[in-house]
């Protein structure tokens, strides 16, 4: 086990997570220190299994899940170097995601915690993608951006393909909700449109390397939503609408549309939509930081369009590297060493919820009876 | 040796401890709770009124299907998770094998049968030991999920006396009794539920033949494919059907 960072040891003993995440088409289990280093951070894809169905099947998720699940967490607790007696918690994803998938998870994390006489804190899914910006050593010791946690307060997007919110943070535990989707998610819409295009299955990464191939985004002029005025929410589903306008037109037409373009003016549109609103979000609270977070915030129109026009105006952006925006378990261990070191608990009654709200919330959301 | 038995494969939430010949503790429930907010603390509470440290455990055994997806997996991963954590096996235990051994002395055909929805019951036929035969229980044939109409076919090649139990037999006892006559028998209502002890006990009698399977190695009995698996094959099939026709 050489080779790693000075970071890894000069953290302290006794603040290692076990963090397992399930709430979609990810097994993944990680083992994070100090809510910062990933000392092991593993990611079974079933993306291979879901392909030729165009999308995750629930069933098909659940079952393999279980079939990764103890093979992924022997990994990590192998690669880490960590006995279970090191272990200060066991940290777990309780939603939202997809049920059937979320359970197996938590099932899993809460025998697991049991069988070792280890705490149980249950995370919620949104959270940890927040938290991915917070791990700043790699699991091979390399230190992540400018090796510091963000600071306090400030501005959070989370876009992905179940979630497109924009959340005011002022410290751990402590958030307020300033707007959010009122019809598709970010990537929800992006999935949409590949599918329009012709694009496979998963659609948001190869709609960005569509775009990329030279893509002019200013090609079709594609509508921005327009909500009342003030509101700091999103609204995703008329912008898809024209796309599929303008391939149904073509088609009529007899015309080729150059899908690397739509793909282009489509991604631009959208990174559009979600830095309006993120900048408003910023003049309203005064917030100066800015931390995007989630599937989307890999997305390299997002990433482009956001840096210019933030840094612009003076506000300062941050994202995780692209595989910690993915689903993983590492930001699980993050987000959970947090509510841990905050004293949050939760109980062998811990369910999984599809829906696990994530709002104006306090730490105290997911603790169990 | 002590085993704990998880039984999640119905609606009934049930665990037990046993040892060679007792049960130590067992807790059934069908409430309102779901089986994942009922099961851990119910393994807590038996551990605690047996006073059995968790350490002392020889083995896990669980309830593997057929039954519910979701349940079998929420008893799956309950028994992975407490069999990796704690280093022991992880017996998977056919639930209908556990359900038939609440009857095992009887000198007949058994046939625990479980609502499988979509009009099909998950069903297996035994041949029970009367208690002088001193052999186990044994099964005839594989685990199926059927119609009614197709598992009577089944039965009436055997022309002899069938003992029922199960879930299934509030919706189906009554189409059963209409085509057997004299030759069906019920269990009544309290001896026809799965139980978390036969788990726990058909656990502990592999464990004490030798058998010690990992945590990994424990699987589900699905018995039937996700539904999307089986459009994507009968898609699969039609393409071949088109495929062959025209190359003909
Ligand atoms: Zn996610």
């Amino acid at each position: 086990m050489s080779g790693r960072g000075a970071a890894t040891a000069t953290a302290t003993a006794g603040d290692l997570i076990l963090a397992i995440e399930t709430s979609c088409d990810e097994t993944a289990a990680a083992v994070v220190q100090g809510g910062k280093v990933i000392r092991a951070n593993v990611v079974a894809s079933q993306v291979d299994l879901h392909r030729r169905f165009g999308g995750v099947v629930p069933e098909i998720a659940s079952r393999r899940h279980l079939e990764l699940s103890i093979p992924v967490v022997d990994e990590a607790l192998e690669r880490a170097g960590a006995a279970p007696a090191d272990l200060a918690a066991v940290a777990v994803t309780a939603g939202p995601g997809l049920v059937g998938a979320l359970l197996v998870g938590v099932s899993l994390a809460k025998s697991l915690a049991f069988g070792w006489g280890k705490p149980l804190v249950g995370v919620n899914h949104l959270e940890g993608h927040i938290y991915a910006n917070f791990l700043t050593v790699d699991e091979d010791g390399q230190v992540i951006g400018d090796g510091r946690p963000p600071e306090f307060p400030f501005l959070c997007l989370v876009v992905s393909g179940g979630h497109s919110d924009l959340i005011y943070i002022e410290g751990h535990g402590r958030r307020r909700s300033l707007g959010r989707t009122r019809d598709d998610a970010a990537g929800e819409a992006f999935d949409k449109v590949a599918r329009a295009i012709g694009l496979g299955y998963p659609g948001g990464p190869l709609l960005d390397a569509l775009a990329r191939e030279g893509g002019d985004p200013l090609a079709f002029d594609l509508p921005r939503a327009r909500l009342e005025a003030g509101s700091l929410d999103f609204s995703f589903s008329g912008l898809k609408t024209a796309v599929v306008h303008v391939l149904e037109r073509a088609a009529l037409a007899g015309e080729e549309v150059d899908r690397a373009d739509l793909a282009a003016s489509f991604s631009q549109a959208v990174a559009d939509a979600l830095v309006d609103k993120t900048l408003a979000a910023a003049r309203v609270t005064g917030a100066s930081r800015i931390v995007l977070a989630g599937g989307v915030a890999a997305n390299s129109t997002l990433r482009r369009t956001m840096l210019e026009r933030a840094e612009a105006g003076g506000l300062t952006v941050r994202f995780p590297p692209l595989k910690l925006c993915t689903d993983n378990a590492a930001m699980i261990g993050a987000a959970g060493y947090f509510r841990y070191a905050a004293g949050s608990r939760s109980g062998l009654d811990l369910n999984a919820d599809p829906n696990l709200a994530f709002g104006d919330q306090a730490v105290e959301e997911c603790r169990g009876s | 040796m002590i085993v704990l038995g998880l039984e999640t494969a119905t609606n009934v939430c049930g665990v037990a401890l046993v040892d060679d010949d007792r049960v130590l503790a067992e807790f059934s429930t069908a409430g309102r709770l779901t089986h994942s907010q009922r099961l851990m603390p119910l393994v807590e509470q038996a551990l605690g009124e047996a006073g059995i440290d968790r350490g002392r455990l020889d083995g896990i055994a669980v309830s593997a299907g057929p039954g519910s997806f979701t349940g079998l997996r929420i008893g799956l991963a309950t028994a992975k998770g407490l069999g990796y954590a704690l280093d022991r096996p992880v017996l998977a235990v056919p639930t209908l094998d556990a359900l038939a051994f609440n009857v095992w002395a009887w000198p007949g055909l058994i046939c625990p049968l479980l609502d499988a929805r979509k009009d099909q019951v998950y069903a297996a036929l035994y041949r029970g030991s009367p208690p002088t035969g001193g052999r186990s229980l044994r099964r005839l044939g594989g685990y199926w999920a059927m119609d009614l109409g197709a598992l009577l076919e089944r039965l009436s090649a055997f022309n002899e006396a069938v003992l029922f139990l199960g879930d299934a037999l509030p919706r189906y006892g009554p189409g059963i009794a209409e085509r057997l006559g004299a030759k069906a028998h019920f269990v009544p209502v309290s001896g026809r539920f799965p139980r978390a002890a036969a788990v726990a006990e058909l656990g502990l009698r592999r464990l004490a033949a030798g058998r010690r399977p990992g945590a990994a190695e424990a699987r589900p009995i699905y018995v039937r494919q996700s539904e999307a698996e089986v459009k994507a094959r009968a898609r699969a099939r039609a393409r071949r059907a088109a495929t062959n026709d025209g190359s003909r």
